[in-house]
């Protein structure tokens, strides 16, 4: 075959086993540093030998593991959600928080950690079921949108306007929470908004659990992939090439939102990766999504893992540890800079 | 075939199509005219299921209530404009058109893709099987297009303009590749709306005029295509001249 652009299986494969190999590597990073000075590249080896003292051992399980876990959790449902997003939308600029999850997951959020704890009789809610509520409020008024708006492109407009508006509404109202809120609320209404990996209290069981959902996930919405191929010329042709538009709409976007939402109500609002990553894995890799998804799923993982690793070490330097969504907006703004120009003069050539 | 019974269709208040009764039966090539606005695309569309409408059937059956891939494997429709907004190779565009026989998952077979690479040289545009779909020009992009309708091995073509972006000697050749398609297999048929009457006098076995979101004239290419017919239709003189045995449409 001459055409360059056949997705055969011993091509997948390659392309899949590389992105673990990158992913593997981070995720030996992210264990082998951290904040504290404990650390090194026989860090891991030296644990599974048995040759770290107990403390050791106790960073590496109860700090390390169980961020590095949720960075995965996180970056594989944001890497995806941006994919999917941006092929169901049709619109290059759209990621997984552009129908409201993001807006109502800070809302859910902002309200729980603002009055500490939300009682209702015997149901003591958290920020993380706050912001999980939130965020299915807002997919739910986004599902009743798309019924209520009739079919073709307009649809797709609808919908993204709603989202829009949604997210504002939701900004306005944490801005006016952080008006009456003492200095400290504040802060750490800051620090989730901007997305953090320092989850207090969270096991690396927990994380794993969190992990295996959004995997699972990630992989239903896989096997959508030759629908969400054909899904990017528009819902006409879909329709007419024998695409189940509605249905598969309907599939990948409240998929991919139930696992946005899950991963933000842990971490907050973790900025750049869906909408880095599927242009990034796009760039090098094409746009199928067959290929698209896996990639974007390990490629998200690794991202954030890293990320994260760069946010514990900059205790070195701030003696703070930065919240991971400043290093994916710092790392990514200029990344996503670079592939629009890329693209804008790949089209004016 | 296709069978429209008394079918009507909206587009919200506004109805496009008015009790419409049509048929396109295999071994048929119908090429349907009309002015701008007619509902000559909405004809189309409601034939192959696009847009639900009680009364069109499919063999028999509502043509509506097939599921996606069934319908996709009897029927295609190529639309006046087609985009894509990511970068796939004409390669990959064309493959798309093996979608509603393909597994859930499966990858690009070897027969598929020199499948697709012997149609995108039939429509003249093999060298452009590496190049990103955005970046050709309109009329490559039609040609590409009927590559993929190839590729979709249903018997019943709908063609809307296919070739409005083509220059004449690539519109001659899209259309002998249609008439081709008709006349390999009995079952086969096509409808193609096109707005050039002589290429409609040329390649139709049969021709259909929507107006005003009716049927206004159905029949043999010398019954329908007569001066006051298509005079009275376009609000303009239309005057057939005879040429090389044939007849050129000429306006005054």
């Amino acid at each position: 075959m001459t055409s360059t652009s056949q997705l055969t299986l011993p091509k997948w494969l390659a392309w899949v086993a590389g992105a673990w190999a990158i992913l593997l590597a981070a995720i030996f990073l992210g264990l082998s540093f951290g904040s504290s000075g404990f650390g090194g590249f026989d860090t891991i080896v030296n644990w599974l030998l048995g040759q770290v003292t107990e403390q050791e051992a106790n960073i590496i399980t109860q700090a390390r593991l169980p961020r590095v876990l949720m960075a995965m959790a996180v970056g594989c449902a944001l890497g995806t959600g941006g994919a999917v997003f941006q092929s169901v939308l049709r619109n290059p600029l759209a990621d997984p928080y552009i129908l409201g999850i993001s807006g109502g997951a800070a809302l859910g959020g902002s309200l729980a950690l603002t009055l500490s704890v939300a009682t209702v009789g015997v149901f003591v809610g958290s920020v993380q079921l706050g912001a999980f509520a939130g965020a299915m409020v807002a997919l739910a008024a986004m599902v009743a949108v798309a019924k209520w708006v009739p079919g073709g492109r307009m649809s797709t407009y609808v919908l993204l306007l709603a989202g829009v508006i949604f997210n504002a509404f939701a900004s306005a109202v944490i801005m006016f929470l952080k008006a009456v809120v003492t200095a400290q609320k504040a802060q750490e209404l800051l620090f989730y908004l901007m997305g953090t990996l320092a989850i207090e209290g969270v096991s690396w069981v927990e994380s794993l659990v969190v992990l295996v959902l959004i995997s699972t996930v990630t992989g239903i919405v896989w096997m959508f992939a030759k629908d969400l191929n054909v899904s990017t010329l528009g819902d006409e042709a879909a329709m007419t090439l024998g695409v189940d538009v509605p249905k598969v709409r309907r599939t990948t976007v409240v998929l991919t939102s139930l696992a946005v939402a899950l991963a933000v109500a842990y971490t907050g609002l973790i900025g750049f990766v869906g909408l880095v990553v599927p242009h990034g894995v796009r760039l090098v890799a094409g746009p199928d999504h067959r290929l698209l998804i896996p990639l974007c799923a390990l490629f998200g993982a690794a991202f954030v893992v890293l990320s994260d690793v760069v946010a514990r070490a900059s205790f070195i330097m701030t003696a703070t540890t930065l919240p991971v969504g400043v290093v994916t907006a710092f790392v990514g703004a200029p990344l996503f800079a670079y592939f629009l120009a890329r693209h804008l003069r790949g089209h004016r050539d | 075939m296709i069978e429209l019974k008394h079918v009507s269709a909206s587009y919200g208040e506004t109805k496009v199509l008015d009790a419409v009764d049509w048929r396109l039966d295999g071994g048929e090539l119908c090429v349907v005219v009309g002015p701008n606005g007619a509902g000559k695309s909405t004809l189309l569309k409601v034939a192959c299921g696009l847009l639900p409408a009680s009364g069109a059937l499919l063999d028999g059956e509502s043509v509506a209530s097939l599921a996606p891939k069934t319908r996709a494997q009897k029927v295609t429709l190529v639309h006046q404009q087609t985009e894509s907004v990511f970068d796939y190779t004409c390669l990959d565009f064309v493959l798309m058109g093996a979608h509603a026989r393909s597994g859930r998952f499966s990858f690009d077979s070897d027969a598929d893709v020199a499948k697709a690479e012997e149609h995108l040289g039939t429509m003249g545009v093999g060298h452009l099987a590496a190049r990103p779909f955005t970046s050709i020009s309109g009329g490559e992009s039609q040609r590409v297009v009927l590559a993929r309708t190839l590729m979709t091995q249903a018997p019943c073509w709908l063609l809307d303009e296919p070739t409005a972006s083509l220059d004449p000697k690539h519109q001659i050749a899209s259309l002998d590749l249609v008439r081709r398609h008709v006349d390999a297999d009995p079952s086969h048929c096509a409808a193609v709306i096109l707005h050039d009457l002589n290429l409609a006098a040329r390649y139709a076995d049969r021709v259909t005029i929507v107006h005003d979101g009716k049927v206004a004239h159905d029949g043999p290419v010398a019954d329908v295509l007569t001066s006051d017919t298509l005079s009275q239709i376009y609000d303009v003189e239309i005057v057939p001249v005879p040429y090389d045995g044939g007849t050129l449409f000429v306006t005054k």
